[in-house]
């Protein structure tokens, strides 16, 4: 373990920080292709980066910190998903789930371009593909997270390369 | 096989995640047959285009003001006993608030392990082990917290109100993960990965303790 993140975990900012800056990149476009949204991205990559301040003492460098780092940030990025759909199943009327489904694609008179494109994707096939096809995770591993089984998975996936080629004209 | 059997496999198949027989097949298929081999090279066309993404996309703005303001701003603890000799009255009672602190959370971690023994009981939980290796994890730290406490007061002429209002924060954030990686396992009793949390949170406990500047016994 690093003398970087043992300090952080004895509480001091300016180490954690240090850490910040390292992975925020990488842990931000993370959040911008698991929610497809940029505004959205930057509160979880905030909330992801608070969630390791919190947890930090779990981390005991049986694997390198950015692996430990961006499995945080899944979970972080799909609880909050779960939560917004409990939100949107009991909060809001038929008519604004269809408006925030509208708002939420892509115009597809405009050239797509590939980050549009997966961006416009249904939630859990975009999920699965970006997981997948992006972040390397298996089908067994996208499955545990979401309380799914691993045929779902492959289903969602599936669906997502047919929607992405579509979109793309391919 | 015929094109709907190829069709349905070649997502494995353009991934390379198809067990070798299958693949065979499929590559025998491919070989006679021209739109499935298009579909075939469409789906691996766009792979490649998924993993020539960029793994790193720079914010529009700095999070990190943000960030420091909700994880409160915790210093790194430094111990200067000359600078920070303070008067007996002032020392004193900042010692005994830290002393109370961590006698509070010696007995806190008491009673939220226990809390926890009965919930995973309750759930008629059949995995003794982890129950009995979580009371282990709990009274090996609890003896350690204990006798930091102790030392404490030897060296309570030492600490200023800063340093206490520090450990105080440092402490709460702490409970805080434990509480809530014990509600996780009270939800989830078979997760070896959140005793290993909970084990993890208490040493980072301890650490926060001795960064203070005083140790065991």
């Amino acid at each position: 373990m690093t003398d970087r993140i043992e300090r952080a975990q004895r509480g001091d900012q300016g180490a954690f920080e240090q850490l910040y800056r390292d992975h925020v990149d990488r842990i931000f476009a993370l959040c911008v292709r698991l929610s497809g949204d940029r505004l959205k991205a930057q509160e979880l990559t905030q909330d992801a980066f608070v969630r390791a301040w919190e947890q930090l003492g779990t981390f005991r460098g049986d694997s390198a910190f950015s692996t430990w780092l961006h499995s945080l940030t899944v979970n972080v990025v799909l609880g909050a998903a779960r939560s917004e759909a409990r939100y949107r199943e009991r909060v809001m009327s038929d008519e604004e789930k269809v408006q925030t489904a509208v708002a939420s694609v892509a115009d597809p008179g405009v050239g797509i371009d590939l980050e549009r494109a997966i961006a416009a994707l249904p939630e859990g096939a975009r999920t699965a593909l970006v997981l997948h096809d992006i972040e390397g995770y298996t089908h067994a591993e996208i499955a545990e997270r979401q309380g799914l089984s691993p045929g779902t998975s492959k289903a969602q996936l599936h669906r997502a390369r047919k929607l992405l080629r579509e979109a793309l004209n391919r | 096989m015929n094109c709907e059997d190829a069709r349905r496999r070649l997502d494995d198949y353009a991934d390379g995640s198809q067990p070798e027989l299958e693949r065979h097949e499929n590559d025998g298929h491919l070989s006679g047959c021209a739109a499935c081999r298009e579909e075939a090279e469409s789906i691996r066309g766009l792979l490649a285009d998924l993993k020539a993404q960029p793994r790193e996309m720079a914010p529009d703005a700095d999070m990190w003001p943000a960030i420091a303001e909700r994880t409160g701003g915790a210093r790194t603890v430094k111990v200067d006993f000359r600078r920070w000799a303070r008067s007996g009255a002032i020392a004193a009672m900042a010692a005994a608030a830290v002393v109370v602190i961590a006698a509070v959370s010696t007995l806190v971690v008491e009673w939220q392990t226990e809390q926890l023994a009965t919930a995973m009981q309750r759930r008629e939980y059949r995995a003794p082990a982890l129950l009995v290796e979580l009371r282990a994890v709990h009274k090996s730290y609890a003896k350690s917290i204990g006798q930091l406490t102790t030392a404490l007061q030897h060296r309570r002429d030492s600490l200023s109100p800063e340093t206490m209002a520090i450990v105080e924060q440092n402490l709460k954030t702490i409970e805080s993960a434990i509480a809530e990686a014990q509600e996780a396992l009270a939800a989830d009793p078979s997760s070896k990965g959140l005793l290993r949390a909970i084990s993890g949170l208490y040493a980072a406990k301890l650490r926060m303790l001795r960064s203070v500047g005083i140790t065991n016994g």
